[in-house]
């Protein structure tokens, strides 16, 4: 009896969800980008993008953009060679695209558009966590990056290059205005 | 006429029903410094990053001839023709390696170095002058070996110069490669 009770209220966690309505801009952010050379691994992060959301009753639409130069990492040199191998002189910022349902769950799956060096990729069911209400809330997740997806050369130390797989973790939060 | 003014008004619906469509960056109020395409930048950041993968190489290089040279060092005694050979090949690879970084372009929106980086620069206030005086020091001493004479004063320090020069300069290598 109580492994139902607990798996009921679980799954009905699992459900919670708020509808989307209005104009939304966002608040505060916090993007990474985790790269792995053959004996260190990078984060960088950028705190400096800005977006906003439009939401009728039906859908709802989110863009986010941050300047590439805006990443920074413990190491200076490291920050001004990704520029070089983003191609950010040429294409300088970093954008994803949200279309969903205003019917924000939970724990729910996105497809994100990202424009980044002069290319743009779709990834699909990207699962994402999201707290908060209609008037203010959060949203966490991790986007599996491949470079190749964006034809960005990849970088090397010692002759190795660093991983194809360039995780980047997103946090934001959007408020309604 | 009115076939251009049909154009005209399809267009125009066609525009506005494109921009009412979503969200664009410009809707996001970025400076237009951080949007701006800079090609004369693109240039400068494929200069630099070409010419700082160079002293990587040749850095590497330079660490492997370097340490050839340390291990055919013999002690009190005139070198041997392999010290002398891996001596001078380490020391031009180190040189050009250095010259890469030297010469390797800034970008003007300089900020300053940050981790590691402020590492591997300081290191170099160590590995530069000795890797400068130690060399010179070894040859003074192995022209004094040739004329059957002992070198004095600073002279028989050069293997000790060198090697802190060396050490330091490993160290410099390590601080890009390993995280701390």
């Amino acid at each position: 009896m109580k492994k139902i009770i607990i798996i009921s209220l679980l799954s009905i966690s699992n459900c919670f969800a708020f509808n989307l309505n209005g104009n939304y801009s966002l608040q505060s952010s916090s993007i990474t980008y985790k790269m792995k050379y053959l004996l260190k691994k990078i984060n960088a992060t950028s705190t400096e993008a800005k977006g906003k959301g439009i939401c009728n009753k039906k859908d709802c639409e989110f863009l986010v953009a941050a300047p590439v130069k805006s990443f920074t990492s413990k190491d200076s040199n490291r920050d001004t060679n990704m520029l070089t191998y983003t191609k950010a002189s040429d294409f300088p910022m970093v954008v994803v695209k949200l279309k969903t349902l205003s019917e924000f769950k939970e724990n729910g799956n996105y497809d994100l558009d990202i424009s980044f060096a002069g290319q743009s990729h779709t990834y699909k069911n990207i699962a994402m966590k999201s707290e908060g209400n209609d008037t203010k809330f959060k949203v966490k997740g991790t986007i599996p990056l491949l470079l190749s997806d964006f034809n960005v050369e990849r970088p090397e130390l010692l002759l190795v290059k660093v991983d194809d797989l360039t995780p980047i973790e997103v946090e934001v939060t959007f408020s309604r205005h | 006429m009115k076939r251009l003014n049909l154009i005209i008004a399809l267009l125009s619906l066609s525009f506005n029903s494109f921009a009412a469509e979503g969200l664009s960056l410009d809707d996001l109020g970025f400076n237009a410094s951080d949007v701006k395409v800079d090609k004369a930048l693109t240039e400068k950041l494929e200069k630099r990053n070409w010419m700082l993968k160079a002293h990587q190489y040749t850095a590497l290089g330079a660490l492997a001839l370097m340490s050839g040279a340390i291990l055919t060092a013999g002690e009190h005694k005139q070198a041997k023709d392999s010290h002398v050979a891996l001596g001078i090949a380490g020391a031009t690879a180190y040189y050009t390696a250095a010259s890469f970084a030297f010469l390797a372009p800034e970008l003007d929106e300089k900020t300053p170095a940050r981790g590691m980086t402020v590492w591997h620069r300081r290191l170099a206030w160590i590995h530069f002058p000795a890797l400068l005086i130690g060399p010179t020091l070894g040859y003074l001493a192995n022209q004094k070996y040739k004329k059957g004479q002992e070198p004095t004063g600073m002279l028989k320090n050069h293997a000790a110069i060198t090697t802190i020069g060396f050490i330091a300069f490993a160290a410099s290598a390590l601080t890009m490669t390993i995280e701390f």
